[in-house]
């Protein structure tokens, strides 16, 4: 944790300034520059350097221009001030060195430190947000977003339009080639145009509109007054930048250089720091995002957080927390502090305004109609017939939706009810203590699992309807987009696996059968009576109490007897019960593994009965050893304290005590042996049946949309963002000119979709292969098997509390209003015409 | 810094003679700085040193007459001995054992009821806690019977002989009578190993007397025993010779008159030649004591 380093540098920092106030002083005064993004990139890439500024001169600060090249530092007023400052600015450089790629950085063809756990990501944000956040507020350097994807092919002049979030930084989002300016500046104006042209009346609020304007001109000839001047020579080349200062932000200031506000910068002699990005393509579900896609529900992310992970999880969030206080960075705090949020959002409307731009400017041209040619005319006329047979088609497409969808509404409910009953009878437990039935067949739990997912569906359809006619819910849209196929794709999967495991168990059925029977009779009862049998005559020359071992193997053997007659009694039903696994495969592959994993627990009830037993007298015998054993050494266990008394026990009490005890020792082997018999037994059994499980859990979880997402779009689950360095060209004077970086989005990584399964297995490791789980085997205590935790997995995409028949009842009849009002529109828009 | 260094052009650095340069004397006093140096030691060093201060002077007979108490256990375990020996060849019968061991306790329960005058227990009391122990007995003697019957007896042996040893060492020999009773360890150790002794008894019947025996012999008879102690010495000494009778006549009917030599010896000189010897070797004592000796916290016994 190199930045706990830094809290600490910083924290000490902050000790030797006097207050906060003061430090604000010091900070408006003596810190006239401060590190970048673009100031991090130069240097050849590999290292740091702070943003090269002009001197400000002054009595008491002497400047050393050699020292300056190197360090690339503003001058301080005083030379203490100074020297702290280096100190301070060095520092932070090494911050951003490791920062610089917000989740991952790349120098070179190096990639290095790729975050992804929560507090890590939350930490690095807030730091990395925060210094962006600096860069942008403060005009050492200017910053432009560049779409390299919507350069004009002839390079001809071009105006661009995007954002203007401050004086020195902008986002370029449309490069629109052969429009006028004062157009431009009309169409811009004419907002309702634009959003009349969008369709959506969601773009209201999307998006700062008063930020949007014609930022500058790419290969212009002719004078303007914007801020902006591109020149593009070939498309090979990068294109150069040139401020254009606006008049009101030069002062005269000591009579020294034109000094850019307080801030004590030339305004021409600021750096640029291009950023070429290609607009992501909404319309094929791409975006970027600073955080990586969560393929959870955020309530599921963590599994459920009562238990130990989650305590753990909680306890390091408020210590990542209590760390953040204590973060004392050189710079006043802001209030936009979601400023990458907004570029990041910026650069996601990017393509769909930039189009509506183009359609509006084409629109402004075409619309004064007489004044054009026959040639024009025709062509807009069959624009017009063209929209308007698109026009009836929708209205009848929709018209068909919504007789669909009200039979489907009827069905819906009633299958909603239906299936409502069914859960609540699994779910019911009459007793806190008395297990659900979910809770103790693989079967039922799997019908649950579909029942609430089928319940899901509707509410997620619709959620997914409502968010498509939003623009700008991307970074919600696009997860619940990938769970509701995921989903879908992983039920459909399921069938077709499930036919061909079905079918192929109905075909084999008089082998499957055989293989039963060999088990009901070789295993689990001639193959246990044999070995009760050895465990009752000395087993391996373990010298056994005779008395003890024959009456415990009598009584295991008369358990087993008596369940296999029970067996023998459902041997002709078993061929039945083979063709119904298969048939169940039709449903799914999920019901044949389920329902042979209830079979297996079913047919070794005696097992566990015989486990339970030798468990519970194991750990008695046990439990009474140690106390006697206490008793023995004339100690006792105090339980107020939790810890060893001495005591003076009367005669009686000792000589009763000593004789259990020795007679209690001597009987220990022959327990022991039958306990652990069972239990070896027991946890065979456990192990396979937790590989049925985990193979229900691969068919019912894997995230098989998103990798194939992954494969055939990367840009659809984005995993973060990473700049890289292109090229930096120098002024003629040394000092860094332009820098040129590729925003580039990173790609979910693999491990990242299967972080649900990491977390499953460290879970199981925990709770299942620790010396605790042995040493709870070995004295005889039970081991449980959480089975909620392990299926906490499979409900990782499913809502804590499903929906009620209400809520679906409101969502559906809510959505019919929707639908019913669209279809009044185009029917509207058809008459109007 | 008044520091003065005592280092040769050479570098060797040497003790001052205090006589030859007049300073301060030299104090034991770490915390002083000093003008001596560090491996200075001066004549005064050992002067508080103190020899055998706490030792004390034996006389025989004290130590020998002492040793009857240890000789007293040592008679009980091996009258134990004898008697599991006696059932076990199978010939007499068990319950002659148990009838005396019970009709003696009782003669030294009414003696140390009527004379003795601390008397904390109720009568009813100690005699509802004998009929749990006897039922108990008589309850567990079927399941210790058949206990250790897979197991060899060689085995029994040897985990008896280190169970009456560690009873033998860990016996509360203490000789003041105010001492809480029983200590629990040694009394758990004896029972125990006459328990694992009785596992291989053959039939319900020895196992219950010989265990009662045992319950007798190492439950009770310790206690009445030191509450004799300080009663009379005499009558000390008058039981440890009963006992010595007993214990060789056992040895006799154990091995013989070989057993019986060696056994006398070996008491005989426990009681005599143990005291001499240990007489004979005060004189290598040496035990150094000082003001430099950390002062000795004064912990619980039990």
């Amino acid at each position: 944790m190199v930045s706990m380093d830094d809290d600490i540098g910083d924290f000490q920092n902050q000790a030797e300034r006097r207050s906060e106030k003061s430090r604000r002083n010091n900070f408006h005064i003596h810190l006239p520059s401060t590190p970048s993004i673009a100031t991090v990139l130069t240097h050849g890439g590999a290292s740091i350097s702070g943003a090269r500024s002009v001197p400000v001169s002054s009595a008491d600060s002497p400047t050393d221009e050699n020292e300056l090249k190197s360090d690339y530092l503003s001058i301080r007023n005083s030379q203490h001030d100074r020297h702290q400052y280096l100190r301070e600015h060095i520092r932070r450089d090494i911050f951003l060195e490791k920062n610089i790629g917000l989740h991952s950085y790349k120098i070179g063809k190096r990639r290095t430190n790729v975050i992804y756990s929560y507090d890590e990501i939350f930490k690095y944000r807030k730091r990395v947000q925060t210094t962006i956040h600096q860069s942008a507020v403060h005009p050492s350097v200017t910053r432009v977003f560049w779409p390299t994807d919507c350069e004009p092919q002839s390079l001809e002049p071009s105006v661009l339009v995007g954002f203007r979030n401050s004086r020195s930084d902008y986002v370029v989002i449309a490069i629109v080639p052969e429009v006028d300016i004062s157009r431009m500046i009309e169409t811009l104006d004419g907002r309702e145009t634009l959003e009349h042209l969008s369709g959506f009346a969601s773009i209201h609020g999307a998006y700062d509109s008063s930020k949007l304007c014609v930022l500058g001109t790419l290969n212009f000839k002719i004078k303007h007054s914007l801020p902006l001047v591109v020149e593009m020579n070939s498309r090979a080349e990068k294109p150069r930048f040139r401020m254009q200062e606006a008049s009101t932000a030069i002062q005269r200031l000591n009579g020294h250089a034109i000094l850019n506000g307080e801030y004590g910068l030339k305004f021409g002699a600021m750096p640029f720091l291009v950023i070429f990005y290609e607009r992501p393509l909404p319309r094929r579900l791409q975006y970027i995002s600073f955080m990586p896609i969560n393929l959870e529900l955020a309530d599921r992310s963590n599994f459920n957080t009562d238990d130990e992970d989650g305590k753990n999880l909680r306890s390091r969030r408020i210590l990542v927390d209590q760390t953040r206080k204590h973060t004392v960075f050189g710079f006043p705090q802001m209030d936009k502090e979601d400023c990458i949020n907004s570029w990041i959002n910026e650069i996601n409307l990017s393509h769909e305004l930039g189009s509506l731009l183009e359609k509006a400017v084409t629109l402004t041209n075409v619309l004064p109609a007489e004044s054009h040619s026959l040639k024009v005319r025709i062509v807009v006329g069959t624009k017009l017939l063209i929209s308007r047979t698109r026009n009836l088609l929708s209205f009848l497409w929709s018209l068909l939706v919504m007789a669909i969808m009200w039979i489907l509404m009827g069905g819906l409910m009633l299958y909603r009810v239906a299936s409502e009953a069914v859960l609540r009878i699994i779910e019911w437990q009459p007793k806190s203590s008395i297990p659900a039935l979910k809770d103790v067949s693989a079967t039922i739990q799997q019908l649950d699992l579909r029942l609430q997912q089928a319940c899901y569906w509707p509410i997620q359809y619709i959620t997914l309807r409502n968010q498509k006619s939003n623009l700008f819910l991307k970074t919600t849209f696009h997860p619940e987009y990938i769970r509701f196929y995921n989903s879908l794709w992983l039920v459909a999967n399921d069938i077709i696996i499930g036919a061909a495991v079905g079918s192929y168990i109905i075909d084999n059925r008089d082998y499957i059968v055989a293989f039963v029977d060999y088990c009901i009779n070789e295993i689990l009862t001639t193959g246990l009576r044999r070995t009760i049998e050895w465990l009752m005559d000395w087993p391996g020359g373990l010298k056994l109490n005779n008395e003890l071992a024959a009456f415990f193997g009598e009584l295991f053997l008369w358990v087993i007897e008596f369940w296999g007659g029970y067996l023998r009694i459902f041997r002709p039903y078993l061929p039945d019960l083979v063709y119904l696994i298969g048939l169940s495969g039709f449903i799914g592959a999920t019901f044949p593994i389920a329902l042979i994993a209830d079979l297996i627990s079913f047919l070794t009830i005696q097992i566990y009965c015989c486990y339970l037993a030798s468990a519970r007298i194991c750990n008695w015998q046990l439990t009474v050893l140690v106390s006697l054993f206490h008793l023995f050494r004339g100690k006792r266990r105090n339980v107020l304290r939790n810890r060893i008394d001495s005591c003076d026990y009367d005669l009686d009490q000792l000589l009763i005590g000593t004789l259990l005890f020795t007679l209690l020792t001597f009987l220990l082997p022959t327990v022991l042996v039958f306990y652990l018999t069972f239990a070896c037994a027991r946890l065979g059994i456990i192990l396979i049946n937790a590989m049925l499980e985990s193979s229900l859990a691969l068919l019912n979880h894997f995230p098989l949309f998103a990798i194939m997402l992954r494969l055939k779009d990367s840009k659809r689950l984005p995993g973060g963002i990473e700049f890289d360095l292109v090229e930096q060209s120098a002024r003629d004077d040394g000092s860094v000119g332009t820098v040129y970086v590729q925003l580039k989005p990173i790609a979910l990584p693999v491990t990242a979709m299967f972080q649900q399964y990491f977390l499953l297995s460290k879970r199981i490791q925990r709770h299942y292969l620790s010396l605790r789980v042995i040493a709870l085997l070995l004295t005889g205590q039970f081991v449980p098997i959480q089975r909620s935790r392990l299926y906490s997995l499979q409900y990782s995409m499913l809502p804590e509390n499903r929906f009620g028949i209400w809520e679906l009842w409101f969502r559906l009849h809510e959505f019919s209003v929707t639908v019913r009002e669209e279809v009044k529109k185009k029917f509207a828009l058809i008459i109007s015409k | 810094m008044d520091y003065t260094r005592f280092t040769t052009s050479s570098g060797q650095s040497y003790i001052m003679n205090p006589a030859v340069v007049s300073r301060r004397p030299w104090r034991k006093l770490l915390w002083v700085r000093q003008p001596y140096p560090d491996n200075y030691v001066d004549a005064s060093f050992l002067s508080q040193l103190k020899r055998n201060l706490h030792v004390q002077q034996y006389s025989f007979w004290a130590l020998s007459s002492d040793s009857t108490v240890i000789i007293s256990h040592v008679y009980s375990v091996a009258i134990l001995v004898s008697v599991f020996v006696a059932i076990y060849k199978d010939k007499y019968n068990p319950a002659w054992f148990a009838s005396i061991g019970s009709f003696c306790t009782l003669v030294g329960y009414f003696a140390w009821d009527g004379l003795g005058k601390e008397n904390t227990t109720s009568r009813t009391a100690t005699a509802k806690s004998a009929i749990l122990i006897v039922s108990t007995l008589l309850g567990l003697s079927p399941v210790l019977k058949s206990l250790t019957q897979s197991t060899s007896s060689d085995s029994i042996w040897a985990i008896s002989f280190w169970l009456f040893l560690l009873n033998v060492f860990f016996h509360d020999y203490s000789i003041g009578s105010k001492k809480t009773f029983p200590p629990t360890l040694s009394t758990n150790l004896a029972i125990a190993a006459a328990t694992v002794l009785a596992s291989r008894l053959s039939t319900t019947l020895s196992v219950f007397s010989f265990l009662l025996f045992s319950i007798e012999l190492f439950g009770l008879f310790p206690i009445f025993s030191r509450w004799l102690r300080s009663y009379s010495f005499v009558a000390h000494l008058i039981l440890t010779s009963i006992l010595a009778v007993v214990t060789e006549v056992g040895m006799f009917y154990i091995g013989g008159w070989w057993a019986l030599g060696v056994w006398s010896i070996a008491i005989l000189s426990a009681v005599f030649v143990a005291p001499g010897w240990l007489i004979a070797l005060q004189k290598y004592k040496n035990e150094i004591q000082g003001p430099w000796d950390p002062a000795k916290p004064v912990l619980r016994s039990r």
